[in-house]
């Protein structure tokens, strides 16, 4: 069991490095030169050449990457090209609002998206299930940003009933709550169809399975006999794919915290790779990837608890 | 003695693409107190359907369409679905031809027998249904069963895992065992130990059992009745013994003849041609005539009902008895 999480945490390093570098050389195609932002829209052209060569931005890529790398593995994530700022204040800031979006969006489309999914799946071919599956196909068919629109248009402006930008506190606060209502909503709308479609497949699996036979020949009624057996052994798959998800949902954070102006670390990567801001870019894609291995990790762990059969 | 089940005219259908089939088609058993009723056929034969249809656990598209299914008096068809569910597994339990996926994985087998017991007696205290679910291991002798108790079934062999099935079947003492080809998973030794143990509990507890298989030698083994289906119906139906010493239907003594044996020196064993035909495309008269090697025209228009040749001894075919037609000692 320890060797095993040591182990996915040691296969992390090389999946990190990877990611770095990618990001990196994407990170070189942008075409705005972060000196000049810097220096300012009146800035001669000696003080962006000063300011590139103070930055270190006038050496080879490579040696530039290399730099980073090392400083890295110091644990110093470098400071913002741009305003100065520590990467990692900045990453601690933006975390905890993220973590509260994620939370926010998870702790009700999950348990929405299985229910739905399940009973779907009892009532196989009935109008209840056409329309959960309808349901669940325009859920994954509308991108993010247009649900994030609609809210806003109707339930932010028109009806004025949930403020719609910025975040009024943490999640423990009235205002925090207000506000991270509508963006959690947005997030997780587009996560109900994606858990709805796994689950009524894996329980309509388990449902034709032997043992569920061997329930219902027991005496057990249709309640226990969905939930128990059913149920139960549906969701290793579904949770392994629910994990996988997890890791497109972070994308969906980066344009739902841009739509609703939410101080997480999605808008603080957008504002970054806008500006060119390397050490800050490379800081959240670190954090963001980072989540997504922790997210599979934790998956494999459950996993172990949910099916005996890994264990051994 | 009265019949603990009657099972009369029993029809179960299954809807397809292409209309109705008819999966068994009127069939009538019945089964006493402590007796074993072996029920034979090849695969399709619609004998696992039947078994299903005892339990109403036909799967959809499946439904019974008609007959009667009379169990200690009532007529388990009749029912409504929560009385039913307190038959399951209480008086009529059942057990499954693949014990690698008949146990549900995630639970150990403790959990699942004391399951079957709670579904039938809420009011009994966790210590006192794992007591009563550890001397059932121990009834069928799984060696340690305190210990098994705790165990997942992916750590069991066959055998035990059927031991197990057997276990959590008798947990509520059923008056009636439906076994689904209960040894035909496992291999020859484990199987002879299986029928034992099953021979030996119904001994000790007076229920009857129905035993499922298309192994002709477990008939032999254990049943004191038997019924030979062929394509949804029983085309003979007679004692444990005369099916061996006097079999009636052309098709039982293809059965007989695919048996081979010690004793005899045989060039290669007999084969009946062809295959059980699809529920819906049945031949015209007989159901058996284009693999019947005595067929007639006569077969090939009408449809032979059960009828009975002596005492106790039932066949449908309408050249029996089959002295009349390859004379005596055939």
């Amino acid at each position: 069991m320890a060797r095993h999480v040591i182990q996915r945490l040691l296969v992390a390093i090389p999946v990190l490095f990877g990611v770095l570098l990618v990001g990196f050389l994407l990170m070189q195609v942008v075409p705005t030169d972060p000196a000049v932002v810097r220096a300012g829209p009146n800035a001669s052209a000696e003080l962006v050449a000063q300011i590139r060569a103070d930055l270190g931005l006038d050496r080879p890529v490579a040696v530039q990457f290399a730099l980073y790398l090392a400083r890295l593995l110091q644990g110093d994530l470098g400071v913002s090209i741009i305003n100065n700022i520590q990467v990692s204040r900045e990453l601690g800031n933006t975390i905890g609002p993220t973590l509260e979006l994620m939370f926010g969006a998870l702790v009700w489309s999950i348990p929405l998206g299985i229910f739905l999914g399940t009973l779907a799946a009892c009532r196989r071919g009935r109008p209840i299930d056409r329309l959960v599956m309808m349901a669940s196909v325009a859920g994954v068919s509308v991108p993010v940003f247009f649900v994030g629109l609609v809210l806003i248009w109707f339930v932010g402006f028109k009806w004025e009933l949930l403020p719609f930008t910025g975040r009024g506190g943490p999640i423990w606060t009235l205002e925090g709550l207000q506000t991270l209502a509508l963006p959690a909503l947005t997030l997780g709308l587009v996560f109900v169809g994606p858990v709805a479609r796994m689950t009524r497949t894996a329980v309509l699996d388990v449902l034709g399975a032997d043992h569920v036979r061997t329930a219902r020949a027991k005496g057990l009624g249709e309640f226990p006999v969905v939930l128990r057996h059913a149920l139960r052994n549906a969701l290793v798959p579904v949770v392994t794919l629910i994990g996988l998800q997890i890791g497109f949902l972070l994308g969906g954070a980066v344009v739902t915290e841009t739509i609703f102006s939410w101080p997480g670390v999605g808008r603080l990567a957008v504002g970054a790779i806008l500006s060119n801001d390397f050490p800050m870019a490379q800081g959240t894609i670190l954090v963001l990837a980072g989540g997504f291995i922790v997210v599979n990790l934790a998956v494999d762990l459950l996993y172990l608890v949910l099916d005996p059969r890994v264990r051994a | 003695m009265t019949d603990l089940l009657n099972i009369e005219g029993l029809r179960t259908v299954f809807r397809t693409g292409s209309g109705e089939v008819t999966a068994v088609d009127g069939v009538s058993l019945s089964v006493a107190r402590g007796k074993t009723l072996g029920i034979v056929g090849e695969s399709g034969c619609g004998k696992s359907v039947l078994s299903l249809s005892l339990m109403r656990l036909v799967p959809s598209p499946g439904r019974i369409a008609g007959g009667r299914v009379m169990f200690d008096g009532k007529d388990l068809l009749s029912l409504p679905p929560a009385a039913m569910r307190d038959i399951r597994g209480r008086r009529i339990a059942m057990i499954f031809q693949e014990p690698m996926t008949s146990l549900n994985p995630v639970f150990t087998v403790g959990d699942q027998i004391t399951e079957a017991m709670r579904a039938h007696d809420r009011g009994a205290s966790a210590a006192a249904l794992k007591s009563r679910a550890i001397a059932a291991l121990d009834r069928v002798r799984i060696p340690a069963p305190e210990r098994r108790f705790d165990e997942y079934p992916h750590q069991m062999s066959g055998g035990m895992r059927q031991r197990v099935m057997i276990a959590m079947a008798l947990s509520c003492d059923p008056d009636l065992l439906i076994a689904d080809e209960p040894t035909t998973a496992l291999d020859v030794t484990v199987q002879a130990q299986i029928l034992d143990l099953l021979r030996d509990l119904q001994q000790q507890s007076g229920m009857a059992i129905i035993l499922i298989t298309h192994d002709l030698g477990v008939v032999a083994e254990m049943a004191d009745e038997v019924a030979v289906m062929y394509a949804g119906r029983v085309v003979e139906r007679t004692s444990g013994k005369a099916i061996f010493d006097d079999p009636q239907h052309p098709y039982t003594l293809g059965l007989l003849g695919s048996i081979p044996k010690l004793e005899e020196t045989q060039d290669r064993l007999l084969a009946i041609e062809g295959a059980v035909p699809p529920p819906f495309a049945l031949p015209q008269g007989c159901r058996f005539n284009p693999r019947c090697v005595f067929a007639d025209a006569e077969c090939t228009r009408i449809d032979p009902q059960l009828r009975d040749l002596a005492a106790g001894h039932a066949v449908a075919c309408l050249r029996a008895p089959v002295e009349s037609i390859v004379g005596v000692g055939a």
